[in-house]
Protein backbone atom coordinates (compact mmCIF):
# COMPACT_ATOMS: atom_id res chain seq x y z
CA UNK A 1 0.00 0.00 0.00
CA UNK A 2 1.66 3.25 -1.09
CA UNK A 3 1.58 5.91 1.60
CA UNK A 4 -0.97 8.70 1.57
CA UNK A 5 1.58 11.44 2.08
CA UNK A 6 3.42 10.64 -1.14
CA UNK A 7 0.13 10.47 -3.06
CA UNK A 8 -1.02 13.81 -1.61
CA UNK A 9 2.26 15.50 -2.54
CA UNK A 10 2.10 14.13 -6.09
CA UNK A 11 -1.53 15.25 -6.36
CA UNK A 12 -0.79 18.83 -5.27
CA UNK A 13 2.19 18.98 -7.65
CA UNK A 14 0.10 17.76 -10.60
CA UNK A 15 -2.84 20.10 -9.93
CA UNK A 16 -0.56 23.08 -9.40
CA UNK A 17 1.62 22.61 -12.49
CA UNK A 18 -1.39 21.77 -14.68
CA UNK A 19 -3.25 24.91 -13.60
CA UNK A 20 -0.19 27.13 -14.15
CA UNK A 21 0.21 26.02 -17.77
CA UNK A 22 -3.52 25.50 -18.39
CA UNK A 23 -4.51 28.98 -17.24
CA UNK A 24 -1.64 30.66 -19.12
CA UNK A 25 -2.69 28.71 -22.23
CA UNK A 26 -6.33 29.66 -21.69
CA UNK A 27 -5.35 33.33 -21.52
CA UNK A 28 -3.47 32.90 -24.79
CA UNK A 29 -6.20 31.14 -26.75
CA UNK A 30 -9.48 32.16 -25.12
CA UNK A 31 -10.37 35.55 -26.46
CA UNK A 32 -9.23 37.05 -29.70
CA UNK A 33 -9.66 40.44 -31.25
CA UNK A 34 -11.84 42.44 -31.38
CA UNK A 35 -12.51 41.32 -27.83
CA UNK A 36 -10.10 42.16 -25.07
CA UNK A 37 -7.37 39.57 -24.45
CA UNK A 38 -7.72 37.71 -21.18
CA UNK A 39 -4.92 38.34 -18.75
CA UNK A 40 -3.94 35.55 -16.34
CA UNK A 41 -4.31 36.46 -12.65
CA UNK A 42 -0.63 37.35 -12.29
CA UNK A 43 -0.48 37.41 -8.50
CA UNK A 44 -2.07 33.96 -8.37
CA UNK A 45 0.36 32.71 -11.01
CA UNK A 46 3.27 33.83 -8.80
CA UNK A 47 1.68 32.19 -5.74
CA UNK A 48 1.04 29.03 -7.78
CA UNK A 49 4.68 28.97 -8.89
CA UNK A 50 5.80 29.32 -5.26
CA UNK A 51 3.46 26.50 -4.26
CA UNK A 52 4.87 24.45 -7.14
CA UNK A 53 8.41 24.97 -5.79
CA UNK A 54 7.30 23.85 -2.31
CA UNK A 55 5.34 20.86 -3.60
CA UNK A 56 8.24 19.80 -5.84
CA UNK A 57 10.63 19.92 -2.88
CA UNK A 58 8.20 17.79 -0.87
CA UNK A 59 7.88 15.47 -3.90
CA UNK A 60 11.66 15.05 -3.95
CA UNK A 61 11.68 14.28 -0.21
CA UNK A 62 8.94 11.62 -0.46
CA UNK A 63 10.71 10.14 -3.47
CA UNK A 64 13.98 9.95 -1.54
CA UNK A 65 12.14 8.30 1.37
CA UNK A 66 10.45 5.62 -0.74
CA UNK A 67 13.49 4.94 -2.93
CA UNK A 68 15.93 4.58 -0.04
CA UNK A 69 13.40 2.72 2.09
CA UNK A 70 13.46 5.06 5.10
CA UNK A 71 10.71 7.13 6.80
CA UNK A 72 10.19 10.66 5.49
CA UNK A 73 11.83 12.28 8.55
CA UNK A 74 14.95 10.13 8.18
CA UNK A 75 15.76 11.41 4.69
CA UNK A 76 19.29 12.83 4.75
CA UNK A 77 21.67 14.39 2.24
CA UNK A 78 22.95 10.97 1.23
CA UNK A 79 19.49 9.77 0.30
CA UNK A 80 18.72 12.99 -1.59
CA UNK A 81 22.05 12.80 -3.38
CA UNK A 82 21.41 9.19 -4.37
CA UNK A 83 17.98 10.02 -5.80
CA UNK A 84 19.30 13.05 -7.69
CA UNK A 85 22.13 10.88 -9.06
CA UNK A 86 19.57 9.29 -11.37
CA UNK A 87 20.15 11.57 -14.34
CA UNK A 88 16.49 11.73 -15.45
CA UNK A 89 15.34 12.67 -11.93
CA UNK A 90 18.11 15.18 -11.19
CA UNK A 91 17.62 16.89 -14.55
CA UNK A 92 13.82 16.94 -14.22
CA UNK A 93 13.92 18.60 -10.80
CA UNK A 94 16.60 21.11 -11.81
CA UNK A 95 14.73 22.17 -14.95
CA UNK A 96 11.42 22.32 -13.07
CA UNK A 97 12.83 24.56 -10.33
CA UNK A 98 14.31 27.01 -12.86
CA UNK A 99 11.09 27.02 -14.92
CA UNK A 100 8.94 27.66 -11.83
CA UNK A 101 11.23 30.52 -10.76
CA UNK A 102 10.72 31.99 -14.24
CA UNK A 103 6.91 31.67 -13.88
CA UNK A 104 7.10 33.39 -10.48
CA UNK A 105 9.28 36.18 -11.93
CA UNK A 106 6.78 36.71 -14.78
CA UNK A 107 3.98 36.90 -12.22
CA UNK A 108 5.77 39.58 -10.17
CA UNK A 109 7.69 41.68 -12.71
CA UNK A 110 5.68 44.16 -14.82
CA UNK A 111 7.00 42.97 -18.19
CA UNK A 112 5.35 44.03 -21.48
CA UNK A 113 2.05 42.05 -21.58
CA UNK A 114 2.79 39.97 -24.70
CA UNK A 115 6.27 38.88 -23.55
CA UNK A 116 4.95 38.24 -20.09
CA UNK A 117 2.27 35.85 -21.34
CA UNK A 118 4.49 33.99 -23.81
CA UNK A 119 7.35 33.65 -21.32
CA UNK A 120 4.90 32.32 -18.70
CA UNK A 121 3.40 29.92 -21.23
CA UNK A 122 6.81 28.53 -22.21
CA UNK A 123 8.14 28.27 -18.64
CA UNK A 124 4.97 26.64 -17.26
CA UNK A 125 4.91 24.16 -20.18
CA UNK A 126 8.50 23.16 -19.42
CA UNK A 127 7.74 22.82 -15.69
CA UNK A 128 4.74 20.58 -16.42
CA UNK A 129 6.62 18.44 -18.95
CA UNK A 130 9.31 17.62 -16.36
CA UNK A 131 6.71 15.55 -14.50
CA UNK A 132 7.17 12.95 -17.24
CA UNK A 133 10.87 12.75 -16.41
CA UNK A 134 10.13 10.99 -13.13
CA UNK A 135 8.40 7.62 -12.95
CA UNK A 136 6.91 5.09 -15.31
CA UNK A 137 7.76 7.00 -18.48
CA UNK A 138 11.44 6.26 -17.76
CA UNK A 139 11.20 2.50 -17.58
CA UNK A 140 12.06 1.77 -21.21
CA UNK A 141 15.25 2.44 -23.05
CA UNK A 142 16.00 3.37 -26.66
CA UNK A 143 13.39 4.50 -29.20
CA UNK A 144 10.49 3.13 -27.17
CA UNK A 145 11.74 5.12 -24.17
CA UNK A 146 11.73 8.37 -26.14
CA UNK A 147 8.29 7.61 -27.60
CA UNK A 148 6.93 6.90 -24.12
CA UNK A 149 8.55 10.03 -22.64
CA UNK A 150 7.34 12.32 -25.45
CA UNK A 151 3.89 10.75 -25.31
CA UNK A 152 3.71 11.33 -21.57
CA UNK A 153 4.75 14.99 -21.94
CA UNK A 154 2.17 15.64 -24.67
CA UNK A 155 -0.46 13.85 -22.56
CA UNK A 156 0.28 16.17 -19.61
CA UNK A 157 0.23 19.33 -21.76
CA UNK A 158 -3.03 18.41 -23.53
CA UNK A 159 -4.72 17.48 -20.25
CA UNK A 160 -3.59 20.78 -18.72
CA UNK A 161 -4.97 22.63 -21.75
CA UNK A 162 -8.38 21.13 -20.97
CA UNK A 163 -8.27 21.53 -17.19
CA UNK A 164 -6.95 25.10 -17.45
CA UNK A 165 -9.76 25.99 -19.85
CA UNK A 166 -12.37 24.62 -17.43
CA UNK A 167 -10.84 26.74 -14.64
CA UNK A 168 -10.62 29.80 -16.87
CA UNK A 169 -14.17 29.45 -18.21
CA UNK A 170 -15.50 28.91 -14.70
CA UNK A 171 -13.71 32.09 -13.59
CA UNK A 172 -15.20 34.08 -16.46
CA UNK A 173 -18.70 32.66 -15.95
CA UNK A 174 -18.66 33.37 -12.22
CA UNK A 175 -17.43 36.93 -12.80
CA UNK A 176 -19.98 37.54 -15.55
CA UNK A 177 -22.75 36.13 -13.38
CA UNK A 178 -21.77 38.40 -10.51
CA UNK A 179 -21.34 41.56 -12.59
CA UNK A 180 -24.01 40.67 -15.14
CA UNK A 181 -22.76 43.22 -17.63
CA UNK A 182 -23.53 42.53 -21.28
CA UNK A 183 -19.87 42.84 -22.27
CA UNK A 184 -18.65 40.30 -19.71
CA UNK A 185 -21.44 37.85 -20.55
CA UNK A 186 -20.61 38.17 -24.21
CA UNK A 187 -16.94 37.59 -23.49
CA UNK A 188 -17.71 34.50 -21.37
CA UNK A 189 -19.93 33.10 -24.11
CA UNK A 190 -17.33 33.88 -26.78
CA UNK A 191 -14.61 32.10 -24.77
CA UNK A 192 -16.85 29.07 -24.19
CA UNK A 193 -17.73 28.82 -27.88
CA UNK A 194 -14.11 29.45 -28.85
CA UNK A 195 -12.85 26.55 -26.75
CA UNK A 196 -14.52 24.00 -29.07
CA UNK A 197 -11.59 23.84 -31.50
CA UNK A 198 -8.79 23.83 -28.90
CA UNK A 199 -10.76 21.33 -26.81
CA UNK A 200 -11.16 18.92 -29.72
CA UNK A 201 -7.43 19.02 -30.45
CA UNK A 202 -6.63 18.49 -26.75
CA UNK A 203 -8.97 15.48 -26.51
CA UNK A 204 -7.46 13.97 -29.67
CA UNK A 205 -3.93 14.30 -28.27
CA UNK A 206 -5.02 12.92 -24.86
CA UNK A 207 -6.60 9.81 -26.41
CA UNK A 208 -3.70 9.09 -28.80
CA UNK A 209 -0.91 9.59 -26.24
CA UNK A 210 -2.91 7.82 -23.52
CA UNK A 211 -3.15 4.78 -25.79
CA UNK A 212 0.60 4.79 -26.54
CA UNK A 213 1.51 5.21 -22.85
CA UNK A 214 -0.84 2.47 -21.68
CA UNK A 215 0.52 0.07 -24.30
CA UNK A 216 4.07 0.97 -23.31
CA UNK A 217 3.36 0.25 -19.63
CA UNK A 218 1.05 -2.77 -19.64
CA UNK A 219 1.45 -4.01 -23.22
CA UNK A 220 -1.13 -5.35 -25.63
CA UNK A 221 -1.44 -8.55 -23.63
CA UNK A 222 -1.86 -6.59 -20.41
CA UNK A 223 -5.04 -4.82 -21.57
CA UNK A 224 -7.25 -7.86 -20.97
CA UNK A 225 -5.67 -8.38 -17.55
CA UNK A 226 -6.39 -4.81 -16.38
CA UNK A 227 -9.34 -5.70 -14.10
CA UNK A 228 -7.10 -8.16 -12.23
CA UNK A 229 -4.73 -5.56 -10.76
CA UNK A 230 -5.28 -2.52 -8.55
CA UNK A 231 -3.41 -0.53 -11.19
CA UNK A 232 -5.75 -1.75 -13.93
CA UNK A 233 -8.92 -1.11 -11.95
CA UNK A 234 -7.83 2.44 -11.12
CA UNK A 235 -6.94 2.99 -14.77
CA UNK A 236 -10.43 1.82 -15.79
CA UNK A 237 -12.04 4.23 -13.28
CA UNK A 238 -9.87 6.99 -14.75
CA UNK A 239 -11.13 6.12 -18.24
CA UNK A 240 -14.76 6.21 -17.04
CA UNK A 241 -14.18 9.66 -15.52
CA UNK A 242 -12.57 10.76 -18.77
CA UNK A 243 -15.64 9.55 -20.68
CA UNK A 244 -17.86 11.50 -18.27
CA UNK A 245 -15.79 14.66 -18.88
CA UNK A 246 -16.08 14.12 -22.61
CA UNK A 247 -19.87 13.75 -22.37
CA UNK A 248 -20.13 16.91 -20.25
CA UNK A 249 -17.93 18.82 -22.69
CA UNK A 250 -20.07 17.69 -25.62
CA UNK A 251 -23.19 18.70 -23.69
CA UNK A 252 -21.70 22.15 -23.05
CA UNK A 253 -20.71 22.60 -26.65
CA UNK A 254 -23.96 21.53 -28.28
CA UNK A 255 -26.47 22.45 -25.60
CA UNK A 256 -25.41 24.88 -22.87
CA UNK A 257 -23.25 27.25 -24.93
CA UNK A 258 -25.82 27.71 -27.77
CA UNK A 259 -28.51 28.12 -25.08
CA UNK A 260 -26.41 30.86 -23.47
CA UNK A 261 -26.12 32.66 -26.80
CA UNK A 262 -29.91 32.59 -27.23
CA UNK A 263 -30.47 33.64 -23.63
CA UNK A 264 -28.08 36.60 -24.00
CA UNK A 265 -29.91 37.65 -27.17
CA UNK A 266 -33.24 37.33 -25.35
CA UNK A 267 -31.92 39.43 -22.47
CA UNK A 268 -32.46 36.74 -19.78
CA UNK A 269 -29.11 35.00 -19.40
CA UNK A 270 -29.50 34.00 -15.72
CA UNK A 271 -30.63 30.33 -15.94
CA UNK A 272 -28.41 29.55 -18.93
CA UNK A 273 -25.36 30.88 -17.07
CA UNK A 274 -26.21 28.73 -14.05
CA UNK A 275 -26.61 25.59 -16.21
CA UNK A 276 -23.24 26.14 -17.84
CA UNK A 277 -21.64 26.84 -14.46
CA UNK A 278 -23.02 23.66 -12.92
CA UNK A 279 -21.89 21.60 -15.90
CA UNK A 280 -18.39 23.11 -15.77
CA UNK A 281 -18.16 22.46 -12.02
CA UNK A 282 -19.06 18.79 -12.55
CA UNK A 283 -16.47 18.56 -15.33
CA UNK A 284 -13.87 20.15 -13.02
CA UNK A 285 -14.72 17.66 -10.24
CA UNK A 286 -14.14 14.75 -12.66
CA UNK A 287 -10.82 16.34 -13.67
CA UNK A 288 -9.69 16.64 -10.04
CA UNK A 289 -10.68 13.00 -9.41
CA UNK A 290 -8.62 11.94 -12.44
CA UNK A 291 -5.56 13.78 -11.12
CA UNK A 292 -5.98 12.08 -7.75
CA UNK A 293 -6.01 8.71 -9.52
CA UNK A 294 -2.94 9.71 -11.55
CA UNK A 295 -1.10 10.60 -8.33
CA UNK A 296 -1.97 7.14 -7.00
CA UNK A 297 -1.31 5.16 -10.21
CA UNK A 298 2.30 6.34 -10.42
CA UNK A 299 3.02 4.60 -7.11
CA UNK A 300 1.57 1.21 -8.08
CA UNK A 301 3.14 -1.70 -9.89
CA UNK A 302 1.21 -2.09 -13.16
CA UNK A 303 2.02 -5.79 -13.26
CA UNK A 304 1.06 -6.72 -9.69
CA UNK A 305 -2.11 -8.79 -9.54
CA UNK A 306 -4.01 -8.05 -6.34
CA UNK B 1 -2.91 4.79 -46.15
CA UNK B 2 0.73 4.47 -45.18
CA UNK B 3 0.11 6.01 -41.78
CA UNK B 4 -2.17 3.11 -40.86
CA UNK B 5 0.69 0.68 -41.48
CA UNK B 6 2.95 2.88 -39.40
CA UNK B 7 0.38 3.01 -36.59
CA UNK B 8 -0.10 -0.75 -36.65
CA UNK B 9 3.64 -1.39 -36.69
CA UNK B 10 4.20 1.04 -33.81
CA UNK B 11 1.41 -0.50 -31.78
CA UNK B 12 2.77 -4.00 -32.38
CA UNK B 13 6.30 -2.91 -31.46
CA UNK B 14 5.12 -1.33 -28.21
CA UNK B 15 2.86 -4.23 -27.36
CA UNK B 16 5.60 -6.78 -27.94
CA UNK B 17 8.32 -5.08 -25.94
CA UNK B 18 6.29 -3.79 -23.00
CA UNK B 19 7.77 -4.61 -19.65
CA UNK B 20 6.59 -4.26 -16.10
CA UNK B 21 7.22 -0.82 -14.65
CA UNK B 22 8.76 -2.21 -11.45
CA UNK B 23 12.09 -4.00 -11.39
CA UNK B 24 11.64 -7.78 -11.36
CA UNK B 25 14.18 -10.38 -10.36
CA UNK B 26 14.53 -12.41 -13.56
CA UNK B 27 17.26 -14.87 -12.64
CA UNK B 28 20.16 -15.37 -10.28
CA UNK B 29 23.44 -17.27 -9.93
CA UNK B 30 23.46 -19.28 -7.79
CA UNK B 31 19.79 -19.93 -8.53
CA UNK B 32 17.24 -19.66 -5.74
CA UNK B 33 17.51 -22.55 -3.24
CA UNK B 34 20.32 -24.15 -5.28
CA UNK B 35 23.26 -25.97 -3.73
CA UNK B 36 26.56 -24.94 -5.31
CA UNK B 37 30.28 -25.26 -4.76
CA UNK B 38 32.07 -22.04 -3.72
CA UNK B 39 30.55 -19.27 -5.87
CA UNK B 40 32.90 -16.30 -6.32
CA UNK B 41 30.04 -13.82 -6.75
CA UNK B 42 26.30 -13.82 -6.35
CA UNK B 43 24.55 -12.17 -9.29
CA UNK B 44 20.92 -11.09 -9.43
CA UNK B 45 19.56 -10.14 -12.86
CA UNK B 46 16.70 -7.62 -12.96
CA UNK B 47 14.29 -6.51 -15.67
CA UNK B 48 15.17 -2.83 -15.45
CA UNK B 49 18.03 -0.38 -15.06
CA UNK B 50 18.95 0.03 -11.41
CA UNK B 51 20.13 3.02 -9.38
CA UNK B 52 23.58 1.84 -8.14
CA UNK B 53 23.62 4.04 -5.03
CA UNK B 54 20.28 2.70 -3.83
CA UNK B 55 20.70 -0.94 -4.75
CA UNK B 56 22.45 -3.49 -2.57
CA UNK B 57 22.07 -6.35 -0.17
CA UNK B 58 23.21 -7.99 3.06
CA UNK B 59 24.55 -11.52 2.92
CA UNK B 60 24.02 -13.60 6.07
CA UNK B 61 24.82 -17.15 7.16
CA UNK B 62 23.07 -18.47 10.24
CA UNK B 63 22.00 -14.90 11.07
CA UNK B 64 25.62 -13.70 11.07
CA UNK B 65 26.57 -11.03 8.57
CA UNK B 66 29.07 -12.05 5.90
CA UNK B 67 31.44 -9.23 4.85
CA UNK B 68 30.76 -8.42 1.22
CA UNK B 69 30.68 -5.58 -1.30
CA UNK B 70 27.86 -4.88 -3.73
CA UNK B 71 28.04 -3.32 -7.16
CA UNK B 72 25.77 -2.96 -10.17
CA UNK B 73 27.08 -4.65 -13.30
CA UNK B 74 28.02 -2.95 -16.55
CA UNK B 75 24.60 -3.70 -18.05
CA UNK B 76 23.02 -1.60 -15.29
CA UNK B 77 20.54 -4.36 -14.50
CA UNK B 78 22.64 -6.80 -12.47
CA UNK B 79 23.29 -6.65 -8.74
CA UNK B 80 26.65 -8.29 -7.99
CA UNK B 81 27.50 -9.28 -4.42
CA UNK B 82 31.17 -10.06 -3.87
CA UNK B 83 32.10 -11.77 -0.56
CA UNK B 84 35.37 -10.47 0.93
CA UNK B 85 36.53 -14.04 1.69
CA UNK B 86 35.53 -17.32 -0.02
CA UNK B 87 32.19 -18.60 1.25
CA UNK B 88 32.30 -21.49 3.72
CA UNK B 89 29.83 -24.34 3.49
CA UNK B 90 26.36 -23.50 4.76
CA UNK B 91 23.04 -21.93 3.97
CA UNK B 92 23.07 -18.24 2.93
CA UNK B 93 20.42 -15.55 2.79
CA UNK B 94 20.89 -12.50 0.60
CA UNK B 95 18.55 -9.75 1.81
CA UNK B 96 18.51 -7.54 -1.29
CA UNK B 97 16.91 -4.24 -2.25
CA UNK B 98 16.78 -2.79 -5.73
CA UNK B 99 15.58 0.60 -6.97
CA UNK B 100 14.89 1.13 -10.66
CA UNK B 101 15.41 4.43 -12.46
CA UNK B 102 11.61 4.75 -12.69
CA UNK B 103 11.72 5.33 -8.90
CA UNK B 104 10.34 2.04 -7.54
CA UNK B 105 11.94 0.08 -4.72
CA UNK B 106 11.59 -3.70 -4.46
CA UNK B 107 13.10 -6.00 -1.87
CA UNK B 108 13.50 -9.74 -1.44
CA UNK B 109 15.42 -12.58 0.12
CA UNK B 110 17.49 -14.87 -2.08
CA UNK B 111 18.52 -18.16 -0.48
CA UNK B 112 21.19 -20.67 -1.58
CA UNK B 113 23.48 -23.25 -0.05
CA UNK B 114 27.24 -23.70 -0.40
CA UNK B 115 28.41 -27.29 0.03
Amino acid sequence: MPDGMAIAVRFVTYVDLMLLFGIAAFAAHAVRRPWMPVSPPWTWMAIGAALGLLASTAHLMTLAASMSGVPLLKVDRDALGAVLSVSSIGLSFAIRMVALLAVAACGILPLPPAYRLWATLLASAIALATLAGIGHANMDSGALGWLHLTGDMLHLLAAALWIGAIAGLLGMIVQAHRASTAAQLDQAWQASAGFAKVGTIAVGVIVATGLVNTLAIVGLSGIAALPASAYGRLLLVKLLLFAAMLALAAFNRFRHVPALEEAIAAGRPGPAVLHLRRSLLTEAACGVAILLIVAWLGMLDPAAVQ
Amino acid sequence: MKWIHLAVATTAAIGASAVSAHPKLLSATPAANATVAHPADIELHFSEKLVPRLTGGDLTRADAKVASTTTVGADGKTLIVHPRTPLAAGRYNLNWHAVSVDTHRVTGIHTFTVR
